[in-house]
């Protein structure tokens, strides 16, 4: 009873410093804004340097969604509707996968930074200068995430797209007219603004957790490899719960 | 420590509940504005269920808020929904809401149709008086099935048909498969062709007034004439229906002979009457069959014919002679002197029958002497059985004689 206690209590902590570290990150966006060249920088890694992964990631599962969902379809005499596929990709696939990309490459990295900074005493040695380490290091990370979260997530469905009406024309031969033209049909305003918002939602969580883990980093090198580890694996399973209820909230508004 | 405990824990129930409600929250958007509540019963809801659309000409103004059903048996619409519209939607009370299908897959929403537009408008907690519940999915299949069994059977008489007509059987069997038929039947249509373009000449001269029938259409005072036609035909029919009437009531010759049952067996006895002398002279009895049918009374009847031409020319000859005053009694007839001595010999017969009647002479004696009487009358009687014998001998002779006579 009283480890499950203890386990309570150190949830209880734990949502506790995630809820304070947003909302001091929150509340230094100013902060963050003026000092533009940080801001700036953390987007170019963020973003930029991103851009491959995202779209190699992207277009294969595209291809793979496509010749999946053309299978299934080819069945049923229906593949001209595979067109349809693009609407999973914007809504679901592009937003969740380009999450799960990011929070592999930038969460990890953020947690690495900043756990390395930790444990180096660089933290302790802003504190000291007067540096707010929240507002210097997690509020320039978490604007850029949520700034190029949705732009990353509408390069992979692009991509996404491009590799699925190139697999529907290989697979099934709906040329990429006719599965650009249903895709266009039923793609409504409301279904881009959901997956923007997830993009939105899940950048924010990739920076939070990130930045969570790397300020909790203690125990030297050993200390950092595992808040990179539980970074990434704390991100996945909130980007894919957040999934869940962010959906349900969408369609129900 | 405690605090930072409470916090945490604090915003995990928070989010545990935001977590929580998403499950039961379904169509947000009409939640988060204002509206107003409207009640719908309905004999069976099929898959409709909370939270489900509610359209006014197809656009969503509302969602299904609650849905209770009541237990008791005899109620006829025991399934209640409220309903939940938005405030800018106004609902009347001819509207009709109507619970639809939402795919081919199942679902269900409530449709409201629009009813009179000067109808009162529905406020908050009021029920829309009139819905309907459209076919389910199974019942539309079930209508379908039925309909394509229909088609079927409809496609096996057309099959039958068809098979029919390849074998030749029937008019356009015969049409398509013997030339005789179709060369007859092209005539005909020819023929057909031919009396409709007569007919149309035809009704071409009727507008024109042409013809009898013609002017009976166009002429107003052939109309007329008609019309006074049919009066008369109406005063006839009337009569006729009097006439009717009183043969009926057995007035009248006719009527009686309808009625009356004596003159009936009169008929009857004469109609018996006629026919046993028409078998009479069948048989050839009596004298008339005979000269009917007897060609040798016949060959007598000519001969007496031509005697009775000759006694006939005679005749002429003694009246022609007569009017000459040719003769006795030509003389008597057209000379005084003549006429003078018939006085005299009737004077003088006179006088002979006085004295006959006073018995003188031979004839007197006769008349007044019972003896000489029964002298005579012996006499007689056997000169009368002499006749008869020769009549009975010599009928012919007779008949002739009698038809003489006649002449």
């Amino acid at each position: 009873m009283s480890r499950i206690l203890a386990y309570g209590e150190t949830l209880c902590c734990a949502a506790a410093d995630v809820g304070e570290l947003t909302w001091d990150s929150v509340r230094h966006f100013g902060e963050a804004v003026r000092r533009h060249k940080l801001l700036t920088k953390q987007c170019l890694e963020a973003g930029n340097r991103s851009l491959l992964v995202v779209a190699v990631f992207g277009l294969f599962v595209g291809l793979i969604l496509v010749l999946y969902g053309a299978d299934q379809l080819q069945r049923f005499g229906q593949q001209k509707f595979i067109g349809l596929t693009g609407l999973a990709i914007v809504v679901e696939f592009g937003p969740v996968f380009t999450a799960f990309i990011l929070a592999g490459r930038i969460g990890s990295a953020y947690a690495a930074e900043i756990g390395t900074m930790r444990v180096s005493e660089e933290i302790d040695a802003l504190h000291s200068m007067g540096v707010n380490p929240v507002a210097y290091l997690a509020s320039p990370r978490l604007i850029a995430c949520m700034l190029l979260t949705p732009a990353l997530v509408i390069f992979a469905d692009f991509f996404a797209m491009l590799g699925g009406a190139f697999m529907a024309w290989v697979s099934v031969r709906v040329t990429p007219n006719q599965f650009f033209q249903l895709f266009w049909q039923h793609l409504t305003v409301e279904e881009m603004t959901r997956s923007m918002v997830k993009a939105v939602a899940f950048g924010a969580i990739i920076a939070i957790t990130g930045c969570y883990h790397g300020f909790k980093t203690t125990g030297g090198a050993e200390g950092v490899g595992r808040s990179t580890t539980q970074s990434v694996v704390h991100s996945l399973l909130a980007i894919l719960v957040a999934d869940y209820f962010i959906s349900k909230l969408l369609l129900a508004i | 420590m405690g605090r930072k405990v409470l916090v945490g824990f604090v915003l995990l129930g928070a989010l545990f509940i935001f977590g929580l409600a998403t499950f039961y929250v379904e169509n947000l958007q009409f939640y988060l504005g204002k509206g107003y509540r409207l009640k719908a019963r309905f004999p069976i809801a099929q898959t409709l269920d909370k939270g489900d659309i509610v359209r006014l000409a197809g656009v969503p103004v509302g969602t299904v808020e609650k849905l209770t059903v009541d237990t008791e048996l005899d109620t006829p619409n025991p399934v209640e929904a409220t309903l939940w519209i938005e405030d800018q939607y106004q609902i009347r009370e001819k509207d009709v809401a109507i619970i639809k299908i939402s795919t081919l897959f199942g679902g269900n929403y409530i449709s409201i149709r629009r009813g009179d537009p000067e109808a009162a408008v529905l406020q908050n907690g009021d029920e829309i008086p009139t819905t309907e519940v459209a076919p389910s999915i199974t019942q539309v299949i079930q209508q379908s099935t039925d309909t394509m069994e229909e088609i079927s059977s409809a496609f096996e008489d057309v099959r039958s048909v068809v098979d029919d007509i390849r074998e030749g059987k029937g008019a356009l069997g015969k049409l398509m498969k013997d030339d005789e038929f179709y060369d007859n039947l092209n005539a005909t249509v020819s023929e057909a062709r031919e009396a409709v373009s007569s007919l149309k000449k035809a009704s071409d001269r009727l507008e024109k007034g042409e013809g009898v029938l013609g002017k009976l259409l166009m002429d107003d005072k052939m109309a007329q004439d008609v019309q006074t036609i049919t009066a008369d035909a109406r005063d006839l029919a009337a009569s006729l229906k009097s006439i009717s009437a009183d043969l009926e009531n057995g007035r009248g010759a006719i009527g009686q002979m309808l009625k009356d049952e004596t003159l009936y067996s009169d008929l009857k006895e004469s109609i018996n009457t006629i026919k046993e002398t028409a078998e009479l002279f069948k048989d050839g009895k009596g004298v008339l069959p005979q000269l009917l049918q007897d060609e040798e009374m016949a060959a007598d009847l000519k001969a007496l014919t031509t005697d009775a031409r000759d006694v006939a020319s005679n005749l002429r000859e003694v009246s022609q002679k007569l009017e000459e005053g040719q003769g006795s009694l030509g003389q008597l007839l057209s000379s005084d002197e003549a006429y003078q001595k018939l006085v005299s010999s009737l004077d003088d017969l006179n006088e002979f029958t006085a004295s006959m009647a006073k018995g003188e002479g031979t004839l007197g004696k006769l008349m007044k002497d019972e003896k000489l009487y029964k002298q005579v009358s012996q006499l007689v009687d056997d000169l009368q059985a002499m006749l008869d014998t020769y009549r009975d001998q010599s009928p012919v002779i007779s008949l002739a004689g009698a038809v003489f006579g006649a002449f």
